[in-house]
């Protein structure tokens, strides 16, 4: 019975193994562009992001509309997945952020709070 | 790269799969669920092979490849393999029942096993890998983005992309792939090779595993796994692999019938080798020198066997009679050689050199390990057991693989004569002869052991 | 003797390959782990671009392009000798890449839109409309 169960507990473990050990070392990644937003967490490192586009030229228009509305020091970068993002940077904490947010959202914006990358 | 592609581009292989169940079922008829079980492999790289050459001629005589056709194409193979084969008598298992599977050896679990960790860690090596290899996005994913995008040989991109003779089969199973994946994903498509090689592996294994000692299956067939070439190069969306592992399991399907006389296998072998020219233009190549190098091993029983490989080698190249077709209805390149025939005398001097090269390849250990050594050696043991069909049919595979891999340099002047790969094609050709060493080398080392030459399945 | 010399060349057989297949499969996973580290590592942007990352000089040119142009537009790229920072494959295949990169769009030669990679604009056939420059000398425009 033992020779007989022998080679399938080789072959089971050898399946199981390894992906057990990668596993292990944490989940599988399954990259999308969502990993390019931060969402926010704690005081250091914070940016509005007014919004994502395809391209610069798209986001140099929104990007004008942004700073028509008062919202200097908005600029337009890439976010690192293919997207370019209108994002004003230095906010020094999440009190800060979230009245921008909210000014921005009472001028008919919908920014989000996000960590820098 | 979602979870969502990779279960999409799994769904299309197990279609592919289905498919080639079917085929499997109309050639030979399945005797158990295990048998079924261990040919899963084969039937999987049969029922790409029928698909491939099917989505040729539907390419050529103007369709797509869309999810309808190949949910279409696959279901009329399907159909009609399950009514050839009920026409034939074939049988299949009533009930599932896997007891005839028998309890593998622990030299077989291990090799198994290992192979099983190799293939985990090379589909996690290739999950994420981006597209940087020049010929696929050179041509390659250009041709599969074109039918994919456009449903057909678009004429504009089919005229304007660099090798036109290159047949279709890897692009219209790449488009196949995008259709599957929900949109043209270049970097899950890595896994559709890794389907590919998992499918010949498995092949291989169901084919030889009731034929011969696990001592001789495995230990070979890692080395070639292990080789840094194909380490590196497996996953790359282009032709090179898929032809080698075609050609590879075509030639073992052919050296088995010479020493077994299953007409099926020489069915499987034709679809095989019809599918392998029409994956990379050197398919022809190949192809032709399986069915030399069988002619010339039986040359003793040439009136009860010649016919049949004949037949075998013009069914496999009337399959590709569209492709050729549209190229000279199109006015598209041939692909024949730059220097071909007579013109290989104006350039003698490239011979001698283009040989050498060759061999340095086979030979280049940081390549190849030992691979090639140990076909060698195997034919010897082959010859020393008192076998004499399959060590000839061996010998002249590497015979007439090393004069045609010679040919492909000395031929195309322009080609410097080098192993630098952004400049010759030498060590991707080379695969073939590697490839077919891991199915050779088991069946060479049984060879002769007992009263006969014959390889009996068990 | 033949058939111990059979039997020798057979287990050398054997032994080789487990041999060299033992030490190149622990090479073999090593390596593999290391290309499945190096690939989770890249950035999306990276992974998109993979190859073109030798060839474009700036990702920003092809992600203009492809948001810019419409998917059933044609387009060209013209290339010429007022770039900076190119590399030595940028110029021989940033048009077969961008190819790849922006189908659907098919290329034309008398297609209204433009990737200018250091091309000489008065000779482009028309008044060229800058939607997109960078400082390396590549631009995204139009022909009006």
């Amino acid at each position: 019975m033992k020779t007989k169960l022998l080679p399938w507990v080789i072959l089971l473990s050898a399946a199981l193994v390894y992906p057990l050990a990668v596993v292990a070392g944490g989940s599988p990644r399954f990259p999308s562009q969502a990993e390019c937003v931060h969402a926010a967490k704690g005081d250091a490192k914070l940016e509005a992001v007014f919004g994502r586009y395809p391209s610069v030229t798209a986001a140099t228009t929104a990007l004008a509309h942004v700073l028509e509305l008062g919202f200097t020091g908005s600029l337009v970068e890439p976010d690192g997945c293919g997207r370019v993002k209108v994002v004003v940077r230095g906010i020094p904490s999440l009190a800060v952020g979230r009245d921008l947010i909210a000014e921005a959202r009472g001028a008919g914006l919908e920014p989000t709070l996000e960590a820098a990358p | 790269m979602s979870l969502g592609a990779i279960v999409g581009l799994l769904a299309l292989n197990l279609w592919l799969l289905a498919v080639g169940v079917a085929v499997l079922f109309a050639i030979r008829g399945l005797a158990s669920w295990a048998d079924l079980l261990r040919l899963g492999g084969l039937a999987y790289m049969l029922g790409l092979s029928c698909m491939g050459i099917l989505w040729t001629w539907e390419l050529t005589a103007g369709l797509g490849i869309s999810f309808a056709t190949v949910f279409a194409t696959g279901f009329a193979v399907a159909v009609s393999a399950v009514l050839v084969g009920h026409r034939l008598g074939r049988s299949f298992p009533a009930r599932p029942s896997f007891a005839a599977l028998g309890v593998p050896s622990v030299t077989a679990a291990v090799g198994g096993g290992l192979t099983v960790v190799y293939l985990e860690a090379l589909f996690r090596a290739g999950r994420l890998a981006g597209l940087y290899e020049f010929d696929g996005w050179s041509f390659w994913v250009p041709k599969a983005k074109a039918i994919y995008f456009f449903g057909g040989l678009d004429h504009q991109f089919f005229r304007e992309l660099p090798n036109q003779s290159y047949p279709p089969i890897v692009p219209a199973l790449e488009a196949a792939a995008f259709h599957f994946t929900g949109g043209a994903d270049v970097v899950t498509l890595h896994l559709q090779f890794w389907f590919l090689l998992a499918g010949f592996v498995a092949g291989l294994v169901g084919i030889l595993a009731s034929r011969v000692p696990a001592l001789f299956l495995w230990p070979p067939l890692l080395l070639v796994l292990v080789t840094p070439h194909v380490v590196g190069y497996a996953l790359q969306p282009q032709g090179d692999f898929l032809l080698d592992e075609l050609f590879a399991l075509g030639a073992l399907l052919v050296a088995l019938w010479l020493t077994e006389r299953r007409d099926w296998t020489l069915v499987a072998a034709a679809l095989l080798l019809a599918a392998s020219v029409l994956t990379k233009r050197e398919g022809y190549l190949f192809a032709a020198l399986v069915v030399l190098a069988a002619l010339l091993a039986s040359s003793r029983s040439a009136r009860a066997l010649w016919p049949k490989l004949a037949l075998m080698g013009v069914a496999a190249a009337l399959m590709t009679v569209p492709w050729r077709i549209l190229l000279i209805v199109r006015d598209l390149e041939s692909g024949a050689p730059e220097a071909g025939g007579g013109g290989l005398f104006a350039h003698a001097d490239r011979g001698w050199e283009s040989l050498r090269l060759t061999l340095s390849v086979l030979f280049d250990f940081d390549i190849w390990l030992v691979v090639l050594p140990v076909g060698l050696l195997a034919i010897a043991v082959g010859i020393l057991n008192g076998a004499r069909r399959l060590p000839v049919f061996a010998s002249l595979v590497y015979l007439f693989g090393i004069a045609g891999l010679t040919w492909a340099t000395w031929a195309f002047p322009t080609l410097p004569v080098t192993k630098e790969a952004a400049l010759n094609p030498i060590v991707r050709l080379t695969g073939s002869l590697i490839l077919v060493t891991a199915a050779l080398v088991p069946i060479l080392l049984s060879a002769g052991r007992g009263a006969n030459e014959a390889v009996v399945a068990r | 003797m033949r058939a111990n010399l059979s039997r020798i060349g057979a287990w050398l057989a054997v032994a080789v390959c487990a041999g060299f297949a033992v030490v190149y499969f622990a090479k073999a996973l090593s390596h593999l782990n290391k290309m499945a580290e190096d690939n989770s590592a890249v950035s999306f942007s990276d992974r998109e671009i993979a190859g073109g990352n030798s060839i474009l000089v700036d990702q920003q040119a092809a992600y203009e392009a492809r948001g810019v142009i419409p998917r059933d537009e044609t387009y060209r790229v013209v290339t010429g000798s007022a770039m900076k920072n190119t590399t030595p494959l940028t110029l021989p295949f940033v048009e077969s890449w961008l190819r790849y990169f922006l189908m659907p769009r098919r290329p034309r030669a008398d297609a209204q839109w433009i990737v200018c990679y250091g091309c000489d604009v008065a000779k482009l056939g028309g008044s060229y409309q800058v939607l997109w420059q960078d400082e390396n000398g590549i631009s995204l425009g139009r022909i009006r």
